[in-house]
């Protein structure tokens, strides 16, 4: 485990810097949609859309600032570790809620049919969003980091 | 008279006394098949709840209490217990311990055992001391206490047949030996002396342990003198106690009642380390290393942030598909089969534009509210509130408030009137009073409707964060006015607060359910009852007007409308909100809503004869524009605590703070919704 | 020095405790006594602190301070009003 140590730091603090960027990324898109409906959006990079929502924004902020910032107790083990893990648990819950979010979306489109509506809605743009992607890599470190726990008891 | 004909006059009483979390209330569940509230936080009870249990063939009262660390009240919560303890004389106490707390929950049990009660102790939690890696051995406990002590893990049921089985045995009338802790000679012989004089009023040494009596008198307990007073003997005993209480404190040097409280801790202690043994060494639980990053002076604001925006992501985007749903079975469905039938058209526009209509407005918002319970549910149950307090103390000292006061904000998120109950908890009478009276700022989910009805016609894109800013709003405008009531009505230090910190728990399914059940009870009765009423009025109201009769088609036709009551009430009142530039329509709707303000919303699906969830926004997208509709908003929030609200208060803190609450809401209302109007138009928003 | 003000992760004697005859009552029956020792487990510098009561004056505390005593590990949380009213002296370090 010792070895394995740094390499996992550098990994979770990665991740929290790319949970970092795209959420100011999310912030900016919203700033620009609010104050200046003139300029233009940065719709998506890469494929990753980015949606103008200040709260998800938060989430992310935060979710990276508790990845990234637990390299900074890297000398203590359960500081690290406590960092990670509730970082790497808001990462996978706001994944679980988004995709949660999808569902409840399809189920809808359905519903609203009993209307006779029908409505279009972008699957890709929900499920092709930072926290959806990000949450994926995040669950897989909370996985580690509660099974690097259960070790003790 | 003997104990079976005693309990045929009167039932037996069973009351469950212990430290505040200990899982008294899930005891009391367990005993009595009751809904007796659960939360992982100390000071969840805050009111006394009876149940009943069978023994021998007889109906026992189990009576729930809050916690309480001694049997000297320090806030209002503790209040009641300890009056039920002491005044009410239940046959069984049932102490309950924190296993893996024994020396700080022994305190209470000695303090029990002194004042003579019948105790059965049921040492809750063992899961939890053992998971810490204690061991504790429960026939020295019973031989040390002299009573018989049962190991229970309430939430699974463990030991509670144990339990009853000792209860059932202690009600049949058993002598607890009294415990005599040695406060050292100079105080056993004050106390001696005083006995000697209580003796003289056999009355009361009948009533009371005497030497429990003395010792209290000692302490300077205010309500032990109280009831001395009323003895013939009064004055002689009184004396004899300050003389005493003098040369003690001579003779120690400090305070009498500090010292007597520690030498009883010291006893707790001393039984604590014969009885707890460790048996394995555990450096961090769980629970202490999630509270680093929890409690940490950077992540720590973040984080709540991060869950409230996940609990409004949770309440409305997941629960769409069900709102849907019954917009559609009562705009569509119900709606349709009334308006097609055969019935007589005032008849047909009473059931469909009144009733359903306005009543569908309402429910329609049901499974985004019964989400909001849920999550509210869960992170009472995981124990992130005490955590929450600790860090928002931090910003809420600067205030005026304490830390603790976010739990009853927090709470305040689903109703209002069980956080200004909840305020009890709060030590400090001015950070109480504070907090109550603030509460009715926090919104709670009868607001819910108007911001979403007014969200999905002006900000559909932005719905989850124009509802997340009326909330931060409230929130925000609660702190301000505490700051003020502080410094203008209720001036004074703060002295803080101590609260324990409960580990984490996984939430049992179960007792989210419940909770949520009773929340969303709470709101369907509302439903069936208030806001039904309501909507039958204003319908009433809309087509009757000074001329009579108007008929139903003046839910059609709005210049009819504006010859019915409704449209008399509106009309006058429209001069007033005239810089906010709302329609009549959305005034007489405010007027309404006093009563609950769901009913805002039921009385403008009436008026502007929309049926569904669907139609309204549509028809509000032409009478506001989308400032002067955050400026309704806004006003929905702060105006007027609704009548549950109001009596709430008036219940707690008494009608004068009632009223002050009610005037300066509408002022605070008014002031902000202008304040939105000026600030905005400048701005260039619309 | 006021509680509030103890360096987190520090054990710390309480010297005296300036409050209102309630209060003081009051955390002496939860175990917070003049010369008792605490543990600072957190604090947010100049606001509230959590808290492990590691044992009293007789005994030595340990470095092991989570098994020192069995009230250890049972945090509390006090609040800024109230911790400025616990006056404390720096024991020792750990960590
Ligand atoms: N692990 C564990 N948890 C328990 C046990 N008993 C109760 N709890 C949990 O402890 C918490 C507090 O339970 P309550 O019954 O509300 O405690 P209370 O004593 O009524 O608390 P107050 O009303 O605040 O004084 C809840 O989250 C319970 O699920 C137990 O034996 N083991
Ligand atoms: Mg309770």
């Amino acid at each position: 485990m010792r070895r394995s140590a740094p390499l996992m730091h550098i990994a979770v603090c990665a991740l929290g810097a790319i949970y970092l960027i795209f959420a100011s990324l999310m912030l900016y898109n919203w700033i620009i949609t609010v104050f200046f409906p003139t300029a233009k959006l940065l719709y998506s990079i890469c494929g990753v859309f980015i949606p103008p929502d200040p709260g998800s924004a938060i989430v992310l902020a935060t979710t990276g600032m508790l990845l990234a910032g637990s390299v900074y107790y890297h000398y203590d083990r359960y500081k690290f570790i406590s960092c990670v893990l509730v970082g790497s648990l808001l990462g996978s819950a706001i994944l679980v809620l988004q995709l949660l979010t999808v569902i409840a979306n399809a189920i809808d489109a359905q519903i609203l049919m009993l209307y006779g509506e029908i409505v279009e809605y972008g699957l890709k743009e929900e499920i092709m969003r930072p926290d959806v992607l990000l949450g994926i890599p995040s669950a897989i470190v909370l996985y580690n980091s509660v099974r690097e726990l259960r070790k003790q008891w | 008279m003997s104990e079976l004909s005693k309990a045929k006059h009167n039932r037996i009483k069973i009351a469950l006394a212990g430290t505040p979390n200990v899982g008294k209330s899930v005891i009391f569940n367990n005993l009595t098949g009751g809904r007796a509230w659960v939360g992982n936080w100390p000071g969840t009870t805050v009111e006394k709840k009876v149940g009943k249990m069978r023994i021998d063939r007889q109906d026992a009262e189990v009576i729930d209490l809050p916690g309480i660390y001694s049997l000297t009240a320090y806030s209002l919560d503790e209040l009641i217990a300890r009056n039920a303890i002491i005044e009410e004389k239940p046959d069984v106490v049932v102490n309950i311990l924190n296993a893996s707390n024994i020396e700080r929950s022994l305190y209470l049990t000695i303090s029990l055992l002194e004042m003579g009660a019948n105790v059965v102790v049921a040492l809750n939690m063992i899961d939890i001391a053992r998971e810490r890696g204690y061991e504790i051995d429960v026939r020295k406990l019973r031989e040390l206490l002299g009573v018989p002590v049962v190991p229970t893990i309430a939430i699974k049921g463990v030991g509670i047949d144990e339990l009853k089985e000792e209860i059932k045995k202690a009600c049949r009338g058993r002598k607890t030996p009294e415990l005599i802790i040695n406060y050292g000679d100079e105080v056993e012989r004050e106390i001696e002396k005083i006995i000697s004089v209580l003796e003289k009023d056999p009355a009361l040494i009948k009533k009371y342990n005497k030497r429990w009596l003395a010792i209290k008198l000692l302490e300077k307990d205010e309500d032990v003198i109280e009831r001395v007073r009323k003895s013939q003997v009064a004055s002689m005993i009184l004396k004899q106690v300050e003389k005493s209480i003098k040369t003690l404190e001579e003779a120690l040097g400090r305070d009498i009642e500090e010292y007597i409280a520690e030498k009883r801790y010291e006893y707790a202690f001393r039984i604590s380390n014969e009885c707890v043994k460790v048996v394995r060494e555990v450096p961090q639980t769980p629970s202490d290393i999630i509270d680093f990053a929890i409690t940490h002076k950077v992540f720590g604001i973040p984080i709540i942030l991060s869950i409230l925006y996940m609990a409004f992501k949770f309440a409305f985007d997941v629960a769409t598909p069900l709102v849907d749903l019954i917009d559609w079975f009562f705009a569509a469905f119900l709606y349709d089969i009334v308006k097609s039938s055969t019935l007589p058209e005032v008849v047909k526009s009473f059931l469909a534009d009144g009733v359903i209509t306005g009543i569908g407005s309402i429910l329609v918002f049901l499974p985004n509210i019964v989400f909001l319970f849920i999550f509210i549910s869960l992170l009472e149950d995981l124990g992130y509130m005490a955590r929450a307090a600790f860090i928002i103390d931090k910003i809420m000292h600067r205030w005026g408030l304490t830390g603790k006061s976010i739990i009853p904000l927090i709470i305040g998120i689903g109703c209002n009137v069980p956080a200004i109950i909840a305020t009890r908890a709060i030590e400090d009478e001015n950070d109480r009073n504070v907090t109550a009276l603030v509460n009715p700022l926090v919104s709670c989910s009868a607001r819910l409707p108007v911001y979403l009805v007014i969200a999905a016609a002006f900000f559909v894109a932005y719905r989850g964060v124009v509802v997340l800013s009326m909330y931060l709003l409230g929130m925000l405008l609660a702190i301000m006015m505490a700051l003020l009531l502080r410094k203008c009505v209720f001036r004074g230090p703060s002295t803080g607060f101590i609260m324990e910190l409960p580990p984490y728990m996984t939430p049992l399914p179960k007792n989210v359910l419940i909770k949520t059940w009773e929340r969303t009870k709470r709101f369907l009765f509302k439903a069936g009852t208030v806001i039904l009423l309501a909507t039958v009025l204003v319908w009433a109201l809309s087509v009757t007007g000074p001329s009579g009769y108007i008929g139903t088609e003046a839910l059609e036709d709005p210049t009819l409308l504006e010859k019915s009551w409704v449209g008399v009430i509106g009309k006058t009142m429209q001069p007033l909100f005239y810089p906010m530039g709302w329609d009549w329509r959305a005034i007489a709707a405010l007027f309404f809503g006093f009563m609950a303000k769901e009913i805002v919303v039921s009385t403008m699906a009436v008026l502007y004869g929309a049926a569904g969830e669907e139609e309204l926004p549509k028809m509000l997208s032409m009478a506001f524009t989308p400032l002067s509709a955050y400026a309704y908003m806004a006003f929905v929030l702060i105006y007027v605590p609704c009548l549950a609200t109001l009596a709430a208060l008036r219940g707690e803190l008494g009608l004068k703070y009632a009223i002050l609450a009610l005037i300066y809401e509408i002022l605070l209302a008014y002031l902000v919704a202008l304040a939105i109007i000026c600030i905005g138009i400048p701005l260039g928003l619309k | 020095m006021p509680l509030s003000f103890a360096p987190e992760g520090h054990l710390v004697r309480v010297v005296c405790i300036r409050a209102g005859r309630g209060l003081s009552r009051r955390l002496i029956e939860m175990g917070i006594a003049p010369g008792k020792v605490l543990r600072v487990v957190r604090t947010l510098g100049a606001g509230p602190v959590i808290i492990e009561v590691c044992g009293d004056k007789s005994k030595s505390v340990s470095d092991r301070c989570n098994l020192c005593c069995t009230s250890c590990g049972n945090r509390i949380v006090i609040g800024f009003g109230t911790a400025m009213k616990i006056l404390v002296e720096e024991v020792a370090r750990r960590e």
